[in-house]
Formats: C-alpha cells, structure tokens, sequence
C-alpha cells in the first residue's frame, strides 16, 4: 500500500483483500464510535434506539460477510444462519408483542 | 488408543470405543429401549395410583416425580434417540457412505446421551426427581417450590443431552449433504434419510432454546438469579422459551416415524410411495410452521389477543401439510398389492392412530375449545396418540423392518403380529377414554369416587398393562431371533433403497464397492480403486487431501468420545454438588481433548459424493457453520429474556448508571481488533506466511485475554457495589448475558491456544489452512454477538 506496515500485517498475502479488511475494520470501528456518538445527540430515545440498533445490525452484516466470508460462499451457506436468525427474529418479536396489552 | 482392526461382537472392548455407525445404531437402539422400559415402568405407577378413586399407592410427591421423569425419559431419551440409533445404522447405508462424516463425534454424542439419561435418573436419589411436569414449568422448578438437588441434576442431564443432540444434528447435515454416493441427487434419496435431515435441522434450531432456558433456570437455582422467580418473567418467559423448543420437539420425534412408515411401506404394496415430492414439501413446510405455533400451548396465560388469533391461525395451518402425508400414504394403500407382514401392520396402525391424534388436535387450536380442553385428559390423549401412535407405533415397524439388515437374522413374523395386535388393542384401550374424560384434570394424583372418573380410569389401567405385556412380546422375538432366527439374506423384502444392496449385517465399511446411482435412481459399482482417495481427517486442521497415502484400514476405534462424556458427566455431576468433583471433570475433559487431538484415526474420504448444495464447502467447515446457527438461537432466546424483562419492568437502570460504557467500549474495540487480526492470520495462512499466521494468531489470543481480563474488572466492581446475580434483572440478565458471551470467548482461547501450538511448528502455510479459517468463522460470530450485546446492555 505504500505505507510501512506493522509486522503482522506485513506477511498478509493479497494486497486487494488486505485493503478490503482494512476498510472493513475501519468502518467497524467508525460504527462504534457512531453508535456512541448518539448517546450525545439530541433526539429522541425511539431514535436513538433505532439508529444504534442499525449500527449493529451493519456492523454484523460486514463481519459475516466479509471476516466470515459469507460472500463468496454458495448461498446454501448464508441460508443455514438466515434461518436460525429469521427463527430468533420470530422468537424475539413474537414473545415482546404477547406481552402487550 | 485406536487400532485398525475391530475386535468381535462378543468384546467389552468393541462396545466401549466403536465409532461405527452401524455399532453405534445398535447402542442407540438398546439405550433408548432401556429408557422406554424405566419410562413404562414410571407410567405404569402413574396408572395403579389411578386405578381407582380415593387410591393411597402413591403420595402426591411420588406421583408428580413419576409422571415427570416418565414425559421427560419418553420424549428426550426414547422416542428421539430410539429413531436416531435406525438413524445412525440406516442413513450411511441409504446414502452409500461409508459411515458419518465425523464418527468420533457420533460416538460421543451416543456417550453424552447415555450420561445424560444417567444424570437424569440420578435425580431420585437426589432429594427429589423433579416434579413439576416435563415441560419444567416455572415456577414449579424454582428453588423455592423444588429446593431439592435432584432438579440441579436432571438440569444437567438434559444440557448433557442438547450437547449430544447438537453435535449429532450436525453430524447428520454434513453426512447427508456432503457423504452422498456418486449419483445420488437429494431426489433420489430414500424418505427415512429425508426425513431425519429435516428432523436435524429442526433439532440445530429448537434444542438452544431449551438449553438456553434450562440454563437460565439452574441459574436461578444456583446463582439466585431472577429470570423464572420474577413477575417481570416468570412462568411467561419460561412458557416462550420452552414452547419455542416443545413445539417443534413434536415434529421432531414425529418425523423420522412418518420417513420409516413412507420408506417401508412401497416394500409391502409392490409399489412406489404415491406423491413422495408431495409429502417431503409437506414435511418441509410443517418443519417451518412448527416454529410459529408455540403460542397455542399458551392460550390460557393471557396471551396479547392478536397474537393468540395469529397462533390459531399458524396452529390450523400446520394441520394441511399432514393432511396432505396421510392422504398420500392412504393413496398408496389403496388398490394395491399389499402384503401384512408385521412392518406394514405397525406402519398402518401408526397412520390410522396418528389420523385420530392429528383430528383431535386440531380442536385445541381453536381459543374457545382450548379453554375447555387444555389441561384435561383431552390433551393427554391427543399427544399419546401422535407421539406413542404415530410415532413409536411406525419405529417398531421400523424395528421389524431393519432387524433382518442389523443382524442377519429373520424375527418370527407369528409372534410380531401378535404384538402388533395387542398393543394396539392396549394403546386403544388406554388412551381412547381419555378423551371420555375430557373434565378430568390431567395434574392429579387421586380422584373422589363422586366424580364418576373411576370406571374409565380402571379401563386405562387396564389398556396401559396389556399395552405394557405386549412389550415383552418384542422383547422375546427379538431375543429369541437373535439366538435362532432364520437367515436374512441381504434383500429379504425385496426393498429397492441402497441400505438392502449389501450382506446382512454389512461389513465393516458397509460396502464392498463404492455404490454409484443412475440418474433413474438406478445401483451400480464402482471400480473402488478408481473413486476413493484415503484420508486422515476429524480432527482440526488435518485435512489431508495433499497427503494421498496407501493406509488399508480405516480406524473404527476410539476411547477418547467415552471420556470425554465421562468428564463431561463428572464436571455435571460436581457442577450440581461439590466442586472437587467439578474440577475431576473438567480435568477429564482437558485430557479427553488433548488425546482426541493427538489420535491418529484414519477415515475413507471418498472424493466423488454428491455435496450440492454445498460443493466446493468443505465438510468441517459446513459442521462449523451448522453449529453456529445453533448459537445464533441459543444467543437470541438469552437476548429475548433479557428484552422480555426489561419491557415488562416499570424501570430500568439510565444508560451509563450501572454498567460502564468505558468497558462495554473497550471490550468492543478489543473484540473487534481481534476480529481483524484473526482474519489477518487466515490471510497469512493462504498466503504461506507462518510468522504472519503465527503473529495473527497471538495477537488475537492477547486481545481476547484482554477481553476477559476487562470483563472481569468489569464484574468485579459490579460485585463490590453490591450489584449480584439476585440483584434485580437488570444485573441477572446482563451477567448471565455476558457470562455466556465470556465462556464463548474462554472456548475460543483454548482452541486458539492449541492453534498456536501447530502454527509454530509449520502447520496451516501449505493449503492447509482450515482450521485457522474455521476457528475465525467462530471468533467472528462471538464477534457479532457482543456488537449486540454492547448496544443491548450499555447503551439502550
């Protein structure tokens, strides 16, 4: 990249991946510091809520596709976690709502 | 401790460290028989003590244990495990694979069932077995209204036995989709092998949320926590939790009977099953539904009224695929050339039993009927008839089935019919009055004779001995055809599925030659030289398809999956009463690690199976994926609690009061720094560089002690303000949250601890890089889990 890097970094095989995790890892760590730069705004809880549940949401879907790969793997692969996290999404809403009155 | 060659059936030594699928099949088989038996036995008090009104067999206590221990023994060390040991011998040899994808792994989840069953029976001599229904409502189970330690015991039994069922689900995913002999497209596999891949996967994404919540009940009970004593959970939250599971655990113990039933069946009318494409969609979507009608088991708790229409609904719904199953097997039947012999008999009695438990069922979907209904012998009758009738009915016809494949042997078709008839006489007899009882309670112990219940209660009582005797008649013919039964022969149904191609029993690696399926479905073989490739594989990061090698034999023995169980039984066993113990075991289980790791245990690896939908996954990588779909459940009911109480809470701790940003943000930085470095080290691994992957690995070993180091500071300033485990919800959903999340975090040191070890002497830079790659997929997903966790706990 032109730039020296640390030791570890420096026998990473595949410049174009290497860059792509380092991006990766920077909006990671950006999102973080996102989601508690919002404790400091003022807006409403609800949106608060909401926008630092985003955050997690995107900061999830970038390591599972990127860190894990997901990808490049065939879809049948992303289809085996889709599930149990549409089962969880199902477990968890339909449980919150019975208890409304 | 392996050896190449298997020593005969006769030896100790054989029993205690097989790894044969087929061998394993028969420990399931006999295991589970067992636990049918202890489980009759328990029914059978149950009746007495109701024979007749007023009766004084048994106290209340004694009652209450009884008819718990039996639903629990029945429905988790019965019912499942006897159609996982057909399972286990059968599926391979539907397939044409040689054995299970990992066979050490099949042999420990038959150890940790056995222990589990073993824990459970424990609890009598605990105090108390428990006694508040096998469905462990709370507060039943709480320390208040079941102080005793027998409760502590069958907790661990059954998280010993979700482990079990865990690492067997995934066993089973890998092996039908990646183990497939040439040729044979999912189409073409036979329904019993069908139906236990969708049992497997509904078996991944239902038994978290049981261990999930009976880890959180034994946290209460141990720790004081506040998740089922609570008003703000509660019974609620257990009945979601448990539901979530119950539901689906039906179909579970349903399904591989339906598969036995549709595969046996088109051996006995001469023709091909009618509409099998039909009845797998209809399986497929009631696996689906299963996991959106747990509600209906809650009606009467005061349900959100839309929800509970929505479960009505959803209830209804999952009746149609059944409806479509048993019209197509009926259609089968019609017309056609049927022979009734005893397979087909149980096979028929479990269609017509499960017709009159499915139609009964379907009134307790309805809110008004349900109000009536639930609680009632109704509901007991109507759960008998699908599990004991459509369920166990069809296994023993599978039993019937697949005893000449198992041992060579014929059973004496004259004594099987006779058992057939009698019990389904005496399961007639037994459960059909229930429903006439239909105002009777079904939680109690005794009766007054004013009631009028007495007469048909006498009645079960005596259907529940005749269907009781006629269990010996099983017994009896598969011993006696055992010891002198004619020979079977290799086919003698003239079945068509794979698993009747080769001698009975099979030999040691199933099959003489690698079979090869045509695209009409059509068996041929291979020229074995020619398609098979030996590898030694099943452990971590010893894949070695780049070290072709000559071996001969491939290795059917290993202590190790027995002592792992063994310690992972003891450290339960300390975990529930002293931690001497706890230590004995957790040492056994570090030691049964190291050998499993260091054991040269050589497996075929044919090169040419069929894998689609997952060709070009590699098999462990595939097991790693399944497994953390598992997790993904068993976080996200832990997250559901934790959301759960603190909606139905009138306050809750200010962002920033009580748990520290500063550390929830550290760890995140960390967590996720490690995440980086770790797919860094999988980079270096592709790239052949070890001081990369080295540098990687130690970096991500040093951030993750970190982690824990911070979680612990963390906690213990928690304690030293006074903040406990029974504090309030706040603190007993964020520790056992995080302390779930940190025994993730320890998991993945010691696997990285041991990645470590081999990557300094050369491992993982020469194409082998996959166990580097498999422990990143779960560092990450404990990755992503806390990127919830941080949000859910510290900023919220």
């Amino acid at each position: 990249m032109g730039l020296p890097l640390p030791s570890i970094l420096s026998h990473v095989g595949g410049c174009v991946s290497l860059r792509l995790y380092i991006s990766v890892f920077a909006v990671l760590i950006g999102s973080t510091v996102g989601e508690l730069a919002i404790l400091g705004l003022p807006i409403s809880p609800r949106i608060a809520i909401a926008s630092i549940i985003a955050f997690a949401g995107f900061k999830a879907f970038l390591i599972a596709l990127f860190f894990q790969h997901l990808k490049d793997e065939p879809r049948a692969l992303s289809s085996l976690v889709l599930l149990g996290l549409i089962g969880a999404v199902i477990l968890i809403t339909i449980s919150l709502v019975s208890i409304l009155a | 401790m392996s050896k190449d060659t298997q020593p005969p059936y006769s030896s100790i030594r054989r029993w205690l460290s097989t790894t044969d699928h087929k061998d394993v099949g028969i420990l399931y088989l006999v295991t589970a028989l067992y636990f049918f038996v202890a489980a009759g036995v328990l029914a059978s008090l149950m009746r007495i003590q109701l024979f007749s009104p007023d009766n004084t067999f048994l106290v209340a206590t004694a009652y209450n244990q009884a008819v718990t221990v039996h639903g629990l023994l029945m429905v988790l060390w019965f019912l499942s495990p006897f159609a996982f040991g057909f399972a286990n011998y059968v599926v391979p040899l539907q397939i044409g694979a040689r054995d299970l994808a990992f066979p050490r792994l099949n042999s420990m989840s038959y150890w940790l069932y056995l222990f589990s069953g073993i824990l459970m029976l424990m609890s009598f001599f605990g105090g108390s077995a428990p006694d508040g229904g096998w469905t462990l409502y709370s507060p039943l189970t709480s320390s208040r209204y079941s102080p005793f330690l027998g409760l502590n015991l069958a907790a661990g039994g059954v998280v010993l036995l979700v482990v079990s069922v865990t690492v067997s689900s995934v066993n089973f995913i890998v092996t039908i989709l990646h183990y497939r002999a040439p040729g044979m497209k999912l189409r073409h596999m036979p329904m019993f092998t069908w139906s236990i891949l969708i049992t497997v996967f509904m078996m991944l994404y239902s038994f978290p949320s049981l261990l999930a919540g009976v880890l959180m009940l034994f946290s209460d009970r141990a720790l004081g926590t506040l998740y089922f004593s609570s008003n703000e959970g509660g019974a609620i939250l257990w009945d979601h939790i448990f539901w979530f599971f119950g539901h689906p655990e039906v179909y579970i113990v349903l399904f591989p009977g339906i598969g036995a039933a549709a595969d046996l069946l088109p051996a006995f009318t001469r023709r091909p099953l009618f509409g099998k494409r039909l009845i797998l969609m209809s399986l497929v979507v009631a696996a689906v539904v299963s996991f959106m009608v747990w509600g209906h088991h809650m009606f009467l708790t005061g349900l959100n009224p839309t929800v509970a229409k929505l479960f009505t609904l959803t209830t209804v719904a999952v009746s149609l695929p059944f409806d479509v199953i048993v019209i197509a097997v009926i259609h089968s039947l019609v017309r056609s050339k049927l022979k009734l012999k005893a397979p087909a008999l149980f096979a028929i009695g479990s269609v017509v039993l499960f017709i009159i438990g499915g139609i009964t069922g379907v009134f307790l979907a309805s809110l008004a009927l349900d109000y009536h209904l639930r609680g009632t012998y109704w509901v007991v009758s109507h759960f008998h008839y699908v599990m004991v009738g459509g369920s166990v009915m069809a296994l023993f016809g599978a039993l019937y089935y697949w005893f000449p494949k198992i041992t060579g042997k014929m059973y004496h078709e004259g004594l099987a019919k006779v058992h057939f008839l009698v019990s389904f006489i005496g399961f007639n007899l037994l459960y059909f009055p229930m429903y006439l009882l239909l105002d009777m309670p079904r939680r109690v112990f005794t009766y007054g004779a004013d009631t009028g219940w007495g007469p048909w209660n006498s009645v079960i009582g005596l259907g529940g001995m005749i269907f009781g005797l006629a269990q010996l008649l099983l017994f009896a013919n598969l011993l006696r055809s055992l010891r002198s039964g004619a020979p079977a022969g290799p086919n003698p149904w003239n079945a068509s599925s794979l698993e009747w191609s080769t001698s009975s029993p099979p030999p040691e690696n199933s099959f003489e030659r690698i079979p090869i399926i045509s695209s009409q479905g059509a068996i041929q073989y291979a020229n074995e030289s020619k398609t098979e490739q030996v590898s030694k594989q099943d452990e971590i990061g010893k894949s070695d398809n780049d070290h072709p090698r000559s071996l001969p034999h491939e290795s059917h023995l290993s202590y190790w999956p027995l002592i792992m169980a063994v310690g992972a039984f003891t450290s339960f066993l300390g975990v529930a009463t002293i931690l001497p113990i706890l230590l004995l075991g957790v040492a056994l289980v570090f030691v049964s690690i190291f050998g499993y790791a260091k054991e040269r245990f050589i497996v075929h690896e044919e090169s040419q199976t069929e894998k689609w939908p997952f060709g070009g996954v590699p098999k462990l990588k595939l097991g790693v994926w399944a497994f953390l779909a598992s997790e993904v459940i068993f976080f996200s009911v832990l997250m559901s609690a934790y959301l759960f109480v603190r909606m139905n809470s009138g306050t809750w701790p200010a962002v920033g009061t009580v748990f520290s940003i500063d550390h929830g943000a550290t760890n995140t930085f960390i967590l996720l720094t490690s995440s980086f470095t770790a797919v860094l080290a999988l980079s270096a691994a592709k790239a052949g560089s070890r001081k990369g992957v080295l540098s990687g690995l130690v970096v991500t070993l040093g951030l993750g002690l970190v982690f824990l180091f911070n979680k612990g500071l963390e906690w213990a300033e928690l304690f030293e303000h006074g903040f406990t485990f029974g504090s309030g919800l706040p603190s007993t959903s964020y520790f056992i949250t995080t302390g779930a999340h940190g025994f993730h975090v320890a998991a993945g040191l010691i696997i990285l601890f041991y990645l470590i070890a081999r990557a300094a002497r050369g491992w993982y830079v020469k194409g082998d890089h996959q166990a580097v790659e498999n422990f990143g997929l779960y560092w990450h997903l404990v990755d992503i889990i806390w990127v919830f966790l941080f949000p859910l706990f510290y900023l919220m």
